[in-house]
């Protein structure tokens, strides 16, 4: 019976996806011992720096050399190694239960994220989620183990798309509530103003956050291929317009890659990794193929 | 204006508003499509507003234009274009080819009566009312029928009664005489002129047809030519026949060198015969490839004392028979009579000669034998000089003693009128004192030469050989040799002067001057041994014979003659007016009267229209003469559409091969040409450029290069 990220993906998939590593390019703030480098200052292996000793500190880390030479205390100082917080903004709105036949945006955004997790826990590292659409509609915290795996995975399989987005106003929502220098992944087909977007996604780089954002889309929102004269439906305002897609093509092909430029300019500006995402490819290799120029760039 | 034989179908020409209503009425709503987000459908709607709403248009305008074309097209509209051609009443000019090469035969009829086949279909499509002239294009009285009548039947019985001729066909002038006689009387706007024939080249001028076409174009005239010729022409046809010797002699043999001609389509063996009088004599077999021409030679013996020879030479059967014959008649005489001057013999029995004369007797009678090839006849200068030589075609005048006026001018005046005459020195001195007496030898300068003791000469080729040099050459190879005592210088020749011979030091042997209608010879030694040894030569006894015949040939009546043209025959009588009884081939005889502006020029005889033998008569006197058909109509070559076209581009021209091609050229001419096929392609036309105009932006499916390298690279830029 499938249950957890066997719902999301095949075995084939989650072999390929556990020789690999999610990191931040930056450093990061965890509250255990772990793989990742951390800003605060403990007592590791690796020596950072000195300071003075206060009352309080543990005496078997007073450097007695230098009190030997100058009479003074100093407490040495390693550089301390945490474990990653990975938070998985997925965006569940209305038009990513688009599909032209094959999986929907949602299904191929939740594979990803299930993914995602997967190499996360399996690194021994947190991850948590939040699924949303014009408000977080689930969450969960960032934790790490198999058992917030299956629970996090079975929430991605269990919900179901819709509703109007707002996706600028719930990244600045969830960019307050992660305090500490984590991963953001944000999966979203970003079908919103892209200039308040823009300042949610600063908001997580004001936070020091590293932000990885899966541009995720179909198909043939990128090629426009209908023949027929079409009453096309939004499914988030179910508002119609007709119109013959023939005549529009070229038209409409020119505004839809002016807005991905657009997407593409804007994160290369807040320094944010962004990835093209369609849904037509198979999400283990799409993943692997990711994290794998990730590593090859430094994380 | 288009007439419309169906027009009950342009009332579907209100189907033309069906698009419009469409376009006005229905609003069709299709089911809903879901998609993600219109957000960039709409940008695109917007910005290509302008342009969809030209394309809509454009599309509605040609979707009418469409249907509105099929309707035209449904009531079958036909367009008289040529709408200078009068309305009513027609005239036509049938122009009938009846040259020999017309008898072509392939299947049951010769092209001739296919023509007239067709010309029989042409009268019984007309109306009434309509006009028709005939006319004949090798005919000598070409007009059969003319100006135009409406009686039919009265053409049709013309039509049965021409015959095909043998000569050649005049069709660019028959077409000129036309143009001009209908000019005469009255307007000539719309005329038809059909002209059936093979258009073989020698009938066809095409420089006189291109100067023609103008003046046909400006009286606005019809053209039509009507090939009636066969698929595959398969002939071959004597064209020319050339005899050797010219005229027989007494009995001997002559021989026939025959050209025949093969047409591109022949090919194969063929076989020749001689028949003198109507007895086959020979025959020869060979093999003929296309589009070639052979000689033949056959040859045959005369025997009898008939006045003159005449015979035939044949080929096998082909399609094309008259061709196949041809007839020749050739004069005939007992010998050429020589007349030998002796400037030394005197008195009693100087008819035998002296010395001077002696090896030119040897040299004309070989042996001393009589023949009857040459008659010579020897006579002392006095006898010479009281004579008249004129029955004498040759003059052999040997040593003379004076070379006074008197004497010049009975040579110069016997050389005018057609004589030669060859003069020879000796010891007398005439020549080499007198020479510059004789009129055509003005100017020249004579010298006399004697040298010290007997040299063997070699003589070269002359600077300015005559005819008989190369003939000599052709019997005696290499350079004659001879012992020479003594010779005659000759310098400041006649400009017209031809040499046969020279020394080597450019002063001629034997020199030839043309006057008036004879030669005068002038030999630089003489004709014994005095001078030297040439008399004892072969060169000496083949030099004088040639000489005789080559003067004998010059004043041979030619008796054969072309159908269609006249006939030049040298009648000795002193008379101008001349009647002559001539019966043809095929028996008919009728009178001829000639005349001549003075009695020594030829009879121009006319009046031979089929190949055959003519029997001439006038006061007991009877001459064959022979009838052959023209030489260009054995080759059979057709000048091809496209040439006549081009030769005839300034006048409308119709040109088909058989009488259903022309009756549909008529139809369309007169009634107008179908418009449908021309309204359903442009509908067609219109159909695949309104379905191109309408998919045009949606043949962009493709995504822009910048974008799919996009795509490709996962989002990141370049």
């Amino acid at each position: 019976m499938n249950d957890g990220i066997n719902r999301l993906l095949d075995s084939l998939e989650i072999v390929r996806l556990g020789s690999l590593a999610l990191g931040s390019r930056f450093t990061v703030e965890g509250t255990l011992a772990g793989a990742h480098r951390s800003p605060l200052k403990g007592f590791s292996v690796e020596f950072s720096d000195y300071r003075q000793y206060v009352p309080g500190d543990d005496l078997r880390h007073l450097d007695w050399r230098v009190y030997a030479r100058n009479e003074r205390l100093y407490i040495r100082q390693y550089e301390e190694e945490c474990n990653l917080r990975v938070y998985l903004l997925v965006d569940a709105s209305g038009s990513m239960a688009y599909s032209r036949g094959g999986v929907s945006k949602y299904r191929f955004a939740a594979k990803l994220a299930g993914a995602l997790a997967y190499v996360t826990v399996h690194q021994q590292d947190s991850v948590g989620i939040s699924i949303f659409d014009a408000e977080v509609r689930k969450q969960l915290p960032a934790r790490s183990g198999l058992e917030h795996l299956r629970v996090l995975t079975n929430m991605l399989a269990d919900h179901e798309p819709g509703n109007a987005t707002d996706t600028a106003q719930t990244l600045h929502r969830l960019a307050e509530s992660v305090r500490r220098r984590a991963l953001i992944i944000v999966l979203s087909d970003l079908f919103d103003d892209l200039e308040r977007i823009r300042n949610a996604l600063a908001h997580f780089r004001r936070r020091k956050h590293d932000v990885i954002l899966y541009h995720v889309l179909d198909r043939s929102e990128i090629d426009f291929p209908f023949r027929e004269i079409g009453n096309f439906q939004d499914l988030e305002t179910a508002e119609t317009t007709i119109t013959n897609p023939r005549e529009v093509r070229r038209a409409y092909q020119e505004a839809f890659s002016e807005f991905l430029y657009s997407c593409e300019r804007t994160c290369a500006g807040l320094d944010i990794d962004y990835v093209l995402a369609t849904s037509d490819q198979p999400v283990g290799e799409f993943v692997q193929r990711h994290l794998n120029r990730r590593r090859r760039r430094g994380r | 204006m288009p007439v419309f034989l169906a027009p009950w179908f342009l009332a579907a020409g209100l189907a033309a508003a069906i698009p419009v209503a469409i376009h006005l009425l229905h609003r069709r709503k299709p089911k809903p499509l879901p998609f993600s987000t219109l957000r960039f459908i709409r940008e695109a709607v917007d910005r290509t507003r302008r342009s969809r709403n030209l394309t809509h248009i454009l599309a509605l305008l040609m979707r009418v234009l469409i249907l509105l074309l099929l309707a035209c097209a449904f009531a079958r509209p036909k367009v008289r274009f040529a709408s200078w051609l009068p309305e009513g009443r027609r005239t036509l000019v049938v122009v009938l080819d009846d040259s020999a090469s017309m008898q072509f035969q392939d299947g049951e009829k010769t092209n001739f009566e296919k023509a007239r086949d067709w010309v029989r279909q042409l009268l019984g499509s007309l109306a009434e009312s309509d006009r028709v002239a005939l006319v004949l294009a090798g005919a000598p009285d070409p007009w059969v029928v003319f100006p135009p009548i409406s009686d039919h039947p009265v053409v049709l019985r013309a039509l049965d009664d021409v015959k095909p001729g043998y000569g050649r066909a005049r069709l660019v002038q028959v077409l000129s005489e036309v143009a001009s006689r209908l000019g005469e009387t009255g307007d000539t706007a719309g005329v038809e002129l059909h002209v059936f024939s093979d258009f073989q080249e020698s009938d066809w001028n095409a420089t006189e047809a291109e100067s023609l076409a103008p003046e046909l174009g400006r009286r606005r005239l019809v053209l039509f030519l009507n090939h009636v010729r066969p698929m595959v022409a398969a002939n071959a046809g004597i064209v020319d026949t050339a005899f050797y010797p010219p005229a027989v002699l007494g009995s001997g043999t002559f021989t026939a060198n025959v050209r025949v001609h093969s047409s591109p389509d022949y090919r194969g063996p063929n076989s020749l015969r001689l028949f003198v009088g109507d007895k086959e004599q020979a025959r020869t077999t060979f093999t003929l490839r296309p589009a070639q021409t052979v000689t033949e030679s056959v040859s045959g013996t005369v025997a009898g004392e008939a006045p003159g020879l005449t015979g035939r030479l044949e080929l096998e059967t082909d399609s094309l028979a008259p061709d196949n014959t041809f007839y020749f008649s050739l004069p005939r005489f007992p010998g050429i009579p020589v007349l030998l001057a002796d400037g030394n013999a005197r008195g009693p029995g100087a008819g035998n000669g002296t010395q001077d004369t002696l090896f030119l007797r040897y040299a004309i009678q070989p042996r001393g034998r009589t023949t009857t090839l040459f008659l010579p006849r020897i006579v002392d200068w006095a006898t010479f000089v009281s004579s008249d030589p004129r029955r004498f075609p040759v003059v052999f005048v040997c040593n003379p003693p004076s070379l006074d006026r008197t004497v010049a001018a009975k040579l110069t005046e016997f050389v005018r009128s057609g004589g030669t005459a060859v003069l020879f020195p000796g010891n007398l001195g005439a020549l080499e004192n007198q020479l510059g007496q004789l009129e055509p030898l003005r100017g020249l300068k004579v010298q006399k030469t004697v040298l010290d003791e007997e040299t063997s000469i070699s003589l070269v080729r002359g600077e300015r050989p005559s005819e008989i040099e190369k003939r000599l050459r052709a019997f005696l190879p290499g350079n004659p040799t001879f012992v020479l005592r003594r010779r005659l210088l000759f310098r400041g020749l006649p400009a017209k002067a031809a040499v046969v011979f020279q020394y080597t030091d450019s002063s001629p042997f034997l020199f030839e001057v043309p006057f008036g209608k004879g030669r005068l010879w002038v030999c630089s030694v003489s004709a014994d041994r005095d001078w030297s040894d040439w008399p004892l030569t072969p060169f000496f006894v083949i030099c004088q014979q040639e000489l005789i015949k080559n003067s004998a040939q010059r004043n041979l009546p030619v008796l054969m003659g072309r159908v269609g043209r006249p006939f030049a025959l040298i009648w000795n009588e002193n008379a101008t007016d001349l009647d002559f009884r001539l019966t043809s081939p095929g028996g008919r005889a009728r009178m001829v009267s000639v005349t001549r502006k003075t009695p020594d020029r030829p009879v121009v005889l006319g009046g031979f229209y089929e190949p055959g033998l003519y029997r001439l008569e006038r006061r007991g006197r009877v001459t064959t003469v022979a009838v052959n058909l023209p030489p260009e109509e054995s080759k059979l070559t057709s000048v091809g559409r496209q040439d006549l076209a081009f030769t005839l581009r300034a006048v409308p021209v119709y040109q088909s091969s058989d009488w259903h091609e022309q009756q549909q050229q008529l139809v369309n001419l007169h009634l107008g040409r179908p418009l449908w096929p021309l309204l359903l392609a442009l509908a067609f036309f219109l159909a695949v450029t309104e379905e191109l105009f309408a998919n045009l932006r949606s043949r962009a499916a493709a995504l822009p290069e910048a974008l799919r390298q996009f795509l490709r690279r996962g989002g990141r830029a370049a």
